[in-house]
């Protein structure tokens, strides 16, 4: 067997191991944006509970409530992720305004993270 | 004399790939971690109008989460699986979503959270958000 075959089989695997991809999050954000499902003035919060479940954080206070979801996504070789919290307000149990906030872009490679914001 | 050299680096070559696979080999194993089993279906004991939050809290036990969202009271359980054959991982993630109405079970729903893969290692679930809530 070839030696050369056999390291360059190796240093593939080595860079295959860099290949993975994953995504987390139950509303999927395009561009970092909400699909056109919420409309602030008309969506409620039991049409979001049916449409895209339970969210990962909620807190309410007196006529305002907050559902706040996470979007998630990491993919490939040297990696490029991104990382959202999507906050929902309500008040008197309609959309008032929503927030995207983008917690981190973060390069990994192999396991070595680096968070570039 | 350069044919015995090829012949034993051929051997060392040999060597090498039969110790890498050995230790790929072992590297197949599938783990899970939460109350539920999302491959299962709904638990079965859980029936909409009958069985009672305690019934779920005495079966399940402690949820991941317990609130009122939307003036519902609703218990979370979470579930991950994770895989790895060989060179291949895979990840998934879901929750069982539990809505009482007046103590009694109203609505159940197994909701996903996340997926991912990976060659040559798990999926990224280490890079994965907490699972712990707010």
């Amino acid at each position: 067997m070839n030696l050369k075959l056999v390291w360059g089989m190796g240093l593939l695997m080595f860079v295959l191991t860099g290949c993975f991809e994953t995504t987390a999050g139950k509303i999927p954000l395009v561009d970092g944006k909400l699909p056109p499902f919420f409309q602030v003035g008309k969506t409620t919060p039991s049409e979001v509970l049916n449409r895209f479940g339970e969210p990962w954080g909620y807190r309410e206070y007196e006529n305002r409530s907050v559902m706040i979801y996470e979007y998630y996504w990491h993919t490939f070789g040297i990696v490029y992720g991104e990382h959202f919290q999507i906050y929902l307000v309500f008040e008197g149990n309609i959309l008032k305004k929503t927030d995207v906030q983008r917690l981190q872009v973060a390069a990994t490679a192999w396991g070595v993270n680096s968070s570039l914001k | 004399m350069d044919k015995m050299r090829m012949r034993h680096k051929s051997r060392r070559a040999v060597l090498i790939l039969c110790m890498a696979l050995s230790l790929l080999l072992p590297a197949c194993y599938s783990t899970f971690s939460g109350k539920f089993q999302a491959q299962e279906g709904i638990p079965q004991f859980i029936k909409r109008g009958q069985t009672t939050r305690s019934e779920v809290f005495d079966k399940l036990g402690e949820p991941l989460a317990h609130r009122f969202v939307a003036g519902t009271e609703t218990a979370v359980y979470g579930n991950d699986r994770i895989s790895f054959w060989f060179f291949y991982g895979s990840y998934e993630g879901h929750e069982l979503v539990i809505r009482f109405e007046n103590q009694i079970v109203s609505d159940v729903r197994i909701e996903k959270t996340g997926s991912g893969w990976g060659l040559f290692m798990q999926p990224a679930q280490f890079a994965l958000p907490e699972r712990s809530r707010p």
